[in-house]
């Protein structure tokens, strides 16, 4: 892996090396005769057509003349000759460096980052769960999906409630899934093997097998395991599952009033995003079911270096947007044994780190729901990405 | 055309329907809804349903929506 590096010539304090003269209104011509006059810049262009892009190289800057700024190069006697003029009266009214800006697109800060995992994944790092003094005591948190190794040693003395929905098919995980979003969202912060990956380590677990150990399900067996959640109480539910959806495509009415009645009763429902996008080809998908339901907390997934995920769905219709995003890419967690630990990405690896924040909220707070809901987004890191792709932005433990 | 068969479906009960539940789901047995769970705490109901019966279950009073049951989740 790489660290980023800069390699455009620019400073390192966010600034091009350039300044913006501010021009008086109505003043134009007189600014671009003054800046020659006193600094010796002459400006070659005066240009609000000019495009993105435009090569300011050679000129000595460029004025925008319905903005009534210039843009433009000054060694340091030039910059001090132009500050003088700024403070006194005349056609220069002001002078402040240049800002380096981002475009804001995915691609752009897609970078490898180098990141020390020796004592805790990057995941937990990155929502700063390692540093929480909470850890989920006395909260519920459900995980939803095909199971889990009930007798994995990372757990031994935990306390696990587990059930299944799979017609024919115990709680046990025979797949995997199960067991890594299980770890994630309530696993050890201590393994005592390799390092730490869980949240909520003392979150009470309740195992609801509703995907068969092939991966596959269906609404009754969902809802059934989200009856059950909010029946045993549980603050949180995590599902790392969910069907795609097409464009414009509504919502799952059934799932929305599911969700609405859940969260009368204290249950908040986090689901994935989804990982039909593929955004090396430029392809987003929407947001699929039932994260699109207005109130399940829909989460997206961003890799290391805090770009969006490739595969990460995004919010595409005015209903079914993401709402965080949290770690989804190359995220160790616990598998079935022997394997034990296993590294695997995707919006469902995102969701349990979103569950595990929600928990420790939880226990810190006392909030439940919508109250709950409302910590996670507030306290969330804002990102420079599109709030289409990751909305309040990475969720943050308390 | 092969028939159908049957179709899998999730009925929403409305806030009225949820407090008189066991009454409601021997209505929609009634009316030909094979009844696979009752979700007491979401107020839903699962089962199956000759496409024809579909007009019948949502008459039912306390229905509040029927939806055909997706299978394709994953993850």
């Amino acid at each position: 892996m790489t660290t980023p590096s800069r390699d455009d010539g620019t400073a390192d304090d966010g600034t091009t090396g350039r300044y913006l003269v501010l021009l008086e209104d109505d003043s134009v011509a007189a600014g671009t005769r003054e800046l020659n006059r006193i600094a010796g810049i002459d400006v070659a262009a005066t240009a609000d057509a000019t495009g993105p892009g435009a090569d300011l190289r050679g000129a000595g800057g460029l004025v925008l003349d319905r903005l009534g700024v210039a843009v433009v190069d000054a060694d340091p006697d030039q910059a001090e000759a132009l500050a003088r003029a700024a403070a006194a009266s005349g056609p220069i009214a002001g002078l402040e460096r240049e800002r380096r800006v981002r475009a804001i697109t995915a691609e752009e800060v897609q970078t490898a980052v180098a990141v020390d995992e020796s004592v805790f994944t990057w995941g937990l790092q990155a929502v700063g769960a390692q540093l929480s003094t909470a850890t989920g005591a006395g909260i519920r948190v459900a995980v939803l999906d095909t199971g889990f190794d009930l007798a994995h040693p990372d757990f031994a003395g935990r306390q696990v409630t587990a059930e299944s929905f799979v017609p024919g098919e115990s709680a046990q995980d025979g797949h995997g899934h199960g067991t890594h979003c299980v770890g994630t969202s309530c696993g050890p912060r201590e393994p005592g093997d390799g390092p730490g990956y869980g949240i909520a380590s003392a979150a009470e677990i309740y195992v609801g097998k509703v995907l068969s150990d092939g991966g596959s399900g269906s609404d009754g067996g969902i809802l059934s395991g989200i009856a059950w959640a909010v029946e045993n109480g549980c603050a949180v539910v995590s599902m790392s599952l969910g069907a795609a959806t097409q464009p414009g495509q509504p919502f799952s009415r059934t799932f929305e009033r599911v969700a609405t009645r859940a969260m009368a009763q204290g249950t908040l429902i986090v689901a994935a995003a989804g990982n039909e996008s593929d955004r090396r080809t430029g392809a987003v998908a929407p947001v699929g079911h039932p994260a699109n339901c207005p109130s399940i907390l829909a989460v997206g997934a961003v890799d290391a270096a805090e770009a969006i995920a490739y595969f990460s769905c995004g919010t595409v219709d005015r209903i079914g947007s993401v709402d965080v995003v949290g770690p989804g890419v190359d995220v160790l967690s616990s598998w079935p044994m022997p394997l034990r630990h296993n590294r695997i990405s995707g919006t469902s690896m995102a969701t349990p780190h979103v569950a595990g924040v929600a928990a420790l909220i939880a226990q810190a707070t006392g909030a439940r729901s919508w109250a709950l809901w409302a910590r996670l987004a507030q306290s969330a890191i804002r990102q420079p990405l599109p709030s289409t792709d990751v909305g309040a932005g990475l969720v943050q433990a308390p | 055309m092969t028939d159908p068969g049957p179709l899998r479906v999730l009925v929403t009960v409305d806030d009225d329907g949820m407090g008189r539940l066991p009454d409601l789901v021997a209505d929609l047995r009634a009316v030909g809804l094979s009844v696979d769970a009752v979700l007491e705490h979401v107020g839903v109901v699962t089962g199956s349903i000759d496409p024809a019966g579909v007009a019948g279950v949502r008459a039912v009073l306390g229905v509040e929506g029927i939806e055909l049951e997706r299978s394709d989740w994953g993850f």
